[in-house]
């Protein structure tokens, strides 16, 4: 099986079906299918072995990911965003390829690596829109490697995790039944796509036989605009975006868009305050938790609108408590917690999440495999309670020790998030020559009803214990988070650095 | 005829233009027909014959599950046969909904 096989299903099944796009560029199934050939003959021409794109979203984003599977190539796409210094380091990963760039991007460029042709999008789009459309003379085995995606780098010199044709179909046939949709389901695309999820969508969607349309990049304006004109059913967001589009939605007299009918979050965590006030102001829209990882092919485990509903209205602690969880696995995908020699933990106990299925890849470029027996050790910190739900606690490379204590940011970013003056808080560890570490929080204060860095200190001394509490708090107007809402912790931690050591300060 | 099958591998109809592939097999051999022949593997060596014998057809997109689960075929080209395990025709699975979430 392989990725191009999806769309092939899909094109016989459902040809004149509406794909992708809004107005003169959008494409029904066999059109996508016709193109993604024309782009596969494109790209054979050009010897690529990669297909990179550096672009906001765009019908072109389908057509890479398909032509590139039709050539036998890795869809191997880099954030637009990213400094042209870091930019240039990831072209040489992508040779021998074709990089088809947005606007603006050549020019940043300049001169690209020996072996790497530069496409415009435009040229791109006017290749996949002429000539005679022909079947590929080959197609990708199962085990030939899909996606190469470069990952954030919050760390250091992004990894490429490497997606495999089987990782990718696996998931999508385990978890979408072909051609479930009907003709007036629409998603809405506003992730980019070298996130794992901007690709999942596409493929899901096109096994499911649903219109997808993108948003170029995320504006929560637009995205509600465009949500409406479209009459869309369906979309994924990260947390910080759910926030912004619920303020859209209360300062505006227009009805919350009838059409919208699932709405599903990953990314990162979700506020409690912000998954409670949408599900208020939206009623009838069943709300998604969907946790994963790029290694594990996107979503693992779900939080279902039915969770939410039942979390929601419990006055048992155990299931409110759920509303912060991630659900509960796939049913084609194992979870285990587990401690530092890698024996599984029973329930409530914290520990590493470990994770075991067809769609895992646990694989890096020019690594050796990060599976142990099929099981990825994934970094994330989580527990499980009694009926198998999944919390997750933040990264285990973000624990804080302090004074041989293994500390979790999460748990105390939770505590300060539940005061009633703070609206976000990043808490991070900061050198320490006594304790090795010590617990520093930035913390965002409502400004109808602020608090004191004592008040605070105190309310976590309260919940949990003194060496958990922040020894340094300091108050900001805005976290900085990256644009798939991933808060960059190594700002919080060099924004303090920065500053006069020891002092707190508003 | 005995064959032994990998998950992934594609099988196909000899006698129509049905093609499966396999989600999950057991490990080992299988006793497997469609349309009363031995499946072909992987490739197609010639087109399937334009008029098929009429079976009980297969759908595109449904999978075929034997009856203790141990095999498992996806449909991806609709065809003429339900696949033949050991003389027991496989069962269609009936799909188990999940809420979107991408």
């Amino acid at each position: 099986m392989n990725i191009g096989m999806l769309l092939d299903m899909a094109a016989s099944a459902a040809p004149d079906r509406m794909a992708t796009g809004t107005g003169p560029g959008r494409l029904t199934y066999a059109g996508l299918r016709d193109g993604a050939w024309r782009a596969g003959a494109f790209f054979r021409e050009r010897s690529a072995e990669y297909v990179s794109l550096i672009d906001v979203n765009s019908p072109a984003v389908p057509l890479a990911l398909f032509g590139a599977a039709a050539a036998g190539a890795a869809f191997a796409p880099i954030n637009y965003r990213l400094p042209d210094q870091r930019m240039a380091r990831l072209l040489e990963r992508v040779a021998p390829g074709v990089v088809i760039a947005g606007d603006g991007v050549a020019e940043r460029i300049g001169a690209p690596p020996p072996g790497v042709s530069l496409v415009s999008r435009t040229d791109f789009l006017a290749a996949c829109a002429t000539g005679v459309p022909s079947p590929p003379p080959a197609e990708p085995r199962p085990q030939d490697v899909a996606a190469l995606l470069f990952t954030s780098g919050t760390t250091g010199e992004p990894k490429g995790a490497v997606l495999r044709h089987q990782n990718l179909t696996s998931y999508v046939i385990s978890t979408v039944e072909f051609m479930a949709a009907s003709d007036a389901d629409c998603a809405l695309i506003s992730v980019p796509a070298y996130h794992i999820a901007g690709i999942s969508a596409v493929l899901s969607s096109t096994y499911s036989g649903r219109r997808v349309i993108q948003l170029p990049q995320f504006d929560e304006r637009e995205w509600v605009e465009l949500a409406r004109l479209e009459s869309v059913t369906q979309a994924m967001i990260v947390p910080t975006m759910l926030g912004l589009i619920l303020d859209v939605l209360e300062g505006s007299s227009a009805p919350h868009l009838p059409a919208l009918r699932t709405l599903s979050y990953g990314g990162g965590p979700m506020p409690l305050a912000v998954i409670e006030r949408a599900m208020r102001l939206l009623p009838h829209v069943g709300f998604v938790n969907a946790y994963g990882l790029t290694e594990t092919s996107s979503t693992v485990t779900v939080l279902t609108p039915q969770d939410h509903r039942d979390a929601w209205r419990s006055r048992d602690a155990t299931v409110r408590a759920r509303l912060s969880s991630v659900g509960r696995p796939l049913p084609s995908v194992e979870i285990s917690v587990r401690d530092d020699a890698g024996n599984p933990v029973p329930a409530g106990v914290r520990g590493e999440v470990w994770v075991h299925g067809g769609q895992v890849a646990g694989e890096y470029a020019g690594l050796p495999t990060a599976t142990s027996g099929g099981w990825f050790p994934t970094r994330d910190e989580g527990h499980l309670d009694n009926d198998g739900y999944l919390f997750i606690h933040g990264r285990l490379d973000d624990v804080i020790v302090r004074g041989g204590e293994n500390l979790s940011p999460g748990a105390i970013e939770d505590v300060l998030r539940s005061h009633p003056a703070v609206r976000d808080a990043a808490v991070v560890g900061l050198p320490d020559d006594r304790w090795g570490e010590r617990v520093a929080a930035m913390v965002v204060l409502d400004e109808a009803a602020p608090a004191s860095a004592e008040e605070l200190q105190a309310h976590v001394r309260a919940r949990l214990r003194s060496t958990m509490t922040p020894a340094l708090i300091s108050f900001t107007g805005q976290l900085p988070y990256n644009e798939t809402g991933k808060l960059l912790r190594r700002v919080v931690r060099s924004i303090f650095l920065a500053d006069e050591p020891g002092e707190t300060h508003e | 005829m005995a064959l032994r099958l990998k998950a992934g591998q594609r099988v196909l109809d000899g006698t129509s233009a049905g093609e499966f592939i396999v989600i999950r097999a057991p490990d080992a051999a299988v006793d497997i027909t469609i349309g009363a022949q031995a499946p072909l593997l992987d490739v197609r060596p010639q087109a399937p014959p334009a008029s098929a014998p009429s079976g009980q057809a297969v759908a595109i997109g449904k999978r075929y599950t034997s009856g203790d689960g141990s095999l498992e075929l996806l449909c991806v080209k609709p065809g003429a046969n339900l696949p033949v395990l050991g003389g027991s025709p496989l069962e269609l699975v009936q799909p188990k909904p999940l809420p979107a979430s991408d």
